[in-house]
């Protein structure tokens, strides 16, 4: 298998000319990035720009018609590509939450490991615990996820994802469905893992909490990556009038 | 035109968690679709049983007929009547009682509050 040559000075996640149309759409247009292990990205742009189709390429939840991503040298654009070593690699997040309603908090952060990586459970238990302690949600285990409000569901998803071991994590909009109370809580746990070292790609519409995470900016117009920086340089000096206008809009 | 792939979004959830095709029918699908069953099934069944009287129209032979029936081998002695009947009553409470609780205890097993 390719992934064994991979080391960790490699990027994490390699983006080449990736091409993508939903019919006759085009709706990313040669996009390609770095992204290096450890390194927090934000990926910014108006809706419909690709973003989250994009992200959801990199785990394989949308095929590619041309070009190469890979994950920790697995290459995702080959007919041959096994899905599952492909997904415990990288967990996903999405706007959503996606939580599945007929199990509790607990049970939907225990399935996972349980199901497909075998793992013993108690072991897995023990951990999930943890990870409910980690996304502060101690006491709402048994929950329901009818019964908990937006934020604690998108922190369960997230614990969910964790549960998994992943090496990189993609976040989805993850707070676009929030008001703006419980945004805060959930991205307080998005910078917890950001400091811890997770690798992790976001798409967003925070621009104060992109700045204050990433370690690399990139902004997107109608499928292609128009200016991409470090948060200092992008936000005070965007060269393009595109992404002007768009911050401009923003800020 | 368009190739969209439309997917229910806990199947895509379970997808990124490297669930199998398999796994998210058996972990994920069918336990919500199952849910969704238990009370319209129930009805239909709990119609079906006390509709089954009906039958006796096309000659199947069941309880209320064989009651009757009974009584009349008895002479239609009348003290018979609430006996007889009131033993088919508590047939069919044995048989449906059991069906109500089990339903109550399924539907509070797999409720999903929205």
């Amino acid at each position: 298998m390719s992934n064994q040559d991979w080391t960790d000075d490699q990027p994490i996640v390699s983006i080449k000319d990736v091409h993508k149309s939903f019919g006759d759409l085009e709706v990313l247009k040669g996009i390609s990035m770095d992204v290096m292990k450890g390194e927090c990205i934000c990926i910014i742009g108006p809706s419909g720009s690709g973003k989250s189709t994009l992200i959801r390429c990199i785990n394989a939840l949308n095929d590619i018609q041309s070009g190469s991503i890979k994950v920790e040298g697995l290459e995702v654009n080959d007919k041959d590509l096994n899905k599952l070593e492909l997904r415990k690699k990288v967990g996903m997040v999405f706007q959503q939450y996606n939580l599945f309603p007929h199990k509790t908090a607990l049970e939907n952060i225990m399935m996972a490991p349980i199901k497909v990586l075998r793992q013993n459970a108690s072991e897995v238990e023990k951990k999930a615990r943890e990870l409910v302690k980690k996304v502060r949600l101690e006491g709402k285990e048994n929950a329901y996820p009818g019964e908990l409000s937006g934020g604690q569901q998108q922190r369960v998803a997230i614990a969910r994802s964790l549960a998994m071991n992943p090496d990189i994590m993609l976040f989805d909009e993850v707070t676009a469905a929030l008001d703006p109370e419980t945004v805060k809580e959930v991205l307080v746990t998005i910078k917890d893992l950001a400091e811890e070292g997770m690798t992790c790609m976001l798409v967003t519409h925070e621009m104060g909490f992109a700045k204050e995470i990433a370690d690399h900016i990139y902004f997107t117009d109608r499928g292609v990556i128009v200016e991409h920086g470090p948060p200092a340089t992008f936000f005070e000096r965007a060269e393009d009038p595109r992404t002007r206008e768009f911050l401009s809009q923003i800020l | 035109m368009f190739s969209v792939k439309f997917t229910n979004s806990e199947q895509e959830a379970a997808e990124s968690l490297a669930y199998s095709r398999q796994q998210t029918l058996w972990q994920v699908i069918l336990p919500q679709c199952f849910k969704r069953m238990i009370p319209p099934s129930m009805n239909w069944y709990a119609i079906l049983t006390m509709a089954t009287p009906l039958c006796s129209l096309l000659g199947v032979e069941e309880i209320i007929t064989l009651s009757r029936q009974a009584i009349e081998a008895e002479n239609n002695r009348p003290e018979l009547l609430v006996p007889f009947y009131g033993f088919a009553l508590l047939i069919f409470f044995a048989y449906c009682y059991p069906i109500a609780r089990a339903t109550i205890a399924l539907e509070r097993r797999f409720a999903v509050k929205l």
